[in-house]
């Protein structure tokens, strides 16, 4: 017995036997496949915000970032340096580069510097007098803009006066 | 210049996505699908204007989205060959009374759901039924024998 065929423009191979139509089926299952590992890359941090830490031991001092290396546009977050001075610094100075306050907006400094200034396109913020043993804890509250994208350097560097002490290399991304 | 950016990248997600999640899920709307729908906007329109409540910004993305949709619809029109790319292509679940497995399972429907179709449409069984055709648009139509 000879089969009916569908009606038309629908024909037997295309639509009854799907001829042919075997990558639409893979085009769908790699497209799941791609999302999916949008998910896992999200849940591993690769697009933030889980802060991550950077310590470098200098002369004297120690010094701790802490804050995230990926951010998205509009979030809110917090960068946290710690000094640990163990050798008198007479004037204590944390420096700064430009990634640390481009098309970011910066809501508050906890405690406020007893100066600011710039040096090289890198900010430079004085805190004055640190006899040994004492500790430095520096927060910045950021919003990221949200016409902010791509990468910036954000190293940070522990000065007395103009002598560096210590220094830790760091980078931001900022995602759409 | 932000905004349009944004919202093309969002039409072509939506897009692809509603591509991969199938037809059938689209045009057989539970209530809890009608919700994760409404979720979905409201996710979406975060991302597309952001912190701009401005009118103007609002004027932009709701151009833009209608611009692509009437793009692609014209595209779909106007090149033949891209239509299974942008609309898929139908599929025949259902021959002379008797239910194309394969079929089925490729794009999720079961035998249940499948009678389901058919009795909205005031058919009562499947063995009245010579085609059942899944459309493009989601929709499943019976031909009577």
């Amino acid at each position: 017995m000879t089969k009916r065929n569908p009606p038309a423009p629908l024909e037997r191979a295309t639509h009854i036997e799907l001829r042919g139509r075997r990558r639409e089926i893979w085009v769908r299952r790699v497209g799941v496949v791609l999302f999916a590992a949008f998910l896992v890359a999200a849940l591993a941090d690769v697009f933030g915000q889980r802060p991550s830490t950077a310590r470098a031991d200098g002369d004297g001092v120690r010094l701790s970032v802490s804050s995230p290396t990926a951010v998205r546009g509009g979030l809110i977050f917090q960068a946290r340096f710690d000094v640990d001075v163990r050798k008198e610094v007479k004037d204590l100075r944390l420096l700064l580069d430009s990634g640390w306050f481009e098309g970011l907006t910066l809501n508050s400094v906890q405690p406020d510097p007893v100066g600011w200034a710039q040096d090289r396109g890198r900010n430079v913020l004085d805190f004055g007098h640190f006899p040994p043993g004492r500790k430095l804890t520096v927060r910045l509250q950021y919003q990221v803009n949200p016409t902010s994208l791509g990468r910036r350097d954000q190293d940070v560097t522990v000065a007395d006066g103009d002598r560096q002490l210590a220094f830790v290399s760091r980078t931001a991304t900022v995602y759409p | 210049v932000d905004i349009v950016l944004r919202s093309l990248v969002i039409f072509a997600l939506i897009f692809v996505l509603m591509r991969i999640v199938g037809r059938r899920e689209l045009s057989s709307l539970e209530p809890f699908d009608l919700v994760i729908l409404v979720v979905i906007g409201d996710l979406v329109q975060q991302g597309v204007t952001q912190d701009d409540y401005s009118v103007t910004g609002a004027a932009l993305a709701v151009a833009t989205f209608a611009l692509l949709a009437v793009l692609l619809s014209w595209l779909s029109f106007r090149f033949r060959r891209l239509r299974p790319v942008l609309d898929g292509r139908p599929i025949v679940l259902l021959e002379d009374g008797k239910p194309l497995d394969g079929n089925l399972r490729r794009e999720r429907i079961t035998l249940e759901e499948l009678a389901a179709q058919a009795r909205l449409q005031q058919i009562e069984s499947l063995d009245d039924v010579r085609w059942a055709v899944l459309e493009t648009s989601g929709a499943i139509s019976f031909i009577h024998k």
